[in-house]
């Protein structure tokens, strides 16, 4: 999950993009209507490789710590450091 | 093992949650009610309608309860999934149930996403469009259950 957490709290609604697991969580206001804002990103980092279906959004993304990027570079950059994470816990174990 | 010096570390459910609370932006009242369910009614299990158990966690309570319609009533993550009447196989063994249900006059819809040995992986309330999108993806019908039973 990725979130905006300028948005935290809020009602929203999932928009499918990929898989059924990948969704854009789109902001509802009191009564439940879009708002036209995201409040989250949803989708499962580790297998997803439809990135031809990510949206292309105006909006750049930022983890803390870490430089604004457009969504795909920061989710790509997201899922090498989580499949690295994942290699290393294997090879452990 | 833990984070390299300089790598990032995920925040997990648990530390979001309470970072929410910690800025007002969830009230601490409406997380404490949800834990309180949680340990009395689902960290049992909540069974589905076809008799399977489905396993909810308290990081999965967390990344559920951010949505304000379930963090207000968070009784609505029972209530979903007590009122399955479909469930569609998805990727990596995952399956998509949909849930329907009524609150006095007001229909609710949620889509729910099943991991392998039936971990609650995601609870959304959505619409009759979304619906519509997802089965649009056409994952294959495992069980439906018809309109009377």
């Amino acid at each position: 999950m990725l979130w905006n957490d300028d948005l935290a709290g809020r009602a929203f609604v999932p928009e499918p993009f990929g898989d059924v697991t990948d969704n854009l969580l789109l902001e509802l206001d009191e009564h439940e209507q879009e708002t036209g804002r995201m409040v989250g990103v949803e989708l499962a980092i580790l297998e997803f490789d439809r990135w031809d279906d990510l949206p292309k959004l105006d909006l750049l993304w930022q983890l803390p710590g870490q430089e604004p990027l457009p969504l795909d570079e920061l989710l790509k950059r997201e899922q090498r450091r989580l499949r690295q994470e994942a290699e290393r816990a294997a090879s452990l174990a | 093992m833990g984070p390299e010096p300089g790598e990032a570390r995920e925040e997990t459910p648990r530390e979001r949650i309470q970072r929410l609370v910690a800025g007002g932006q969830m009230p601490r009242a409406a997380v404490e009610q949800a834990e309180r369910l949680w340990q009395e009614r689902l960290r049992h299990g909540i069974t589905l309608p076809n008799g399977e158990q489905v396993w909810i966690t308290l990081d999965d309570l967390y990344q559920v309860i951010v949505d304000s319609r379930i963090w207000r009533q968070p009784e609505r993550i029972e209530r979903a999934i007590a009122h399955v009447f479909e469930i569609r196989r998805s990727h990596s063994g995952r399956r998509q149930a949909f849930s329907r249900w009524t609150e006095g006059t007001k229909a609710l819809l949620a889509s729910i996403i099943l991991e392998p040995g039936n971990r609650l992986w995601s609870l959304h309330l959505i619409d009759a469009k979304r619906m519509r999108r997802y089965t649009r993806r056409g994952g294959e019908i495992i069980r439906r259950q018809s309109e009377r039973s």
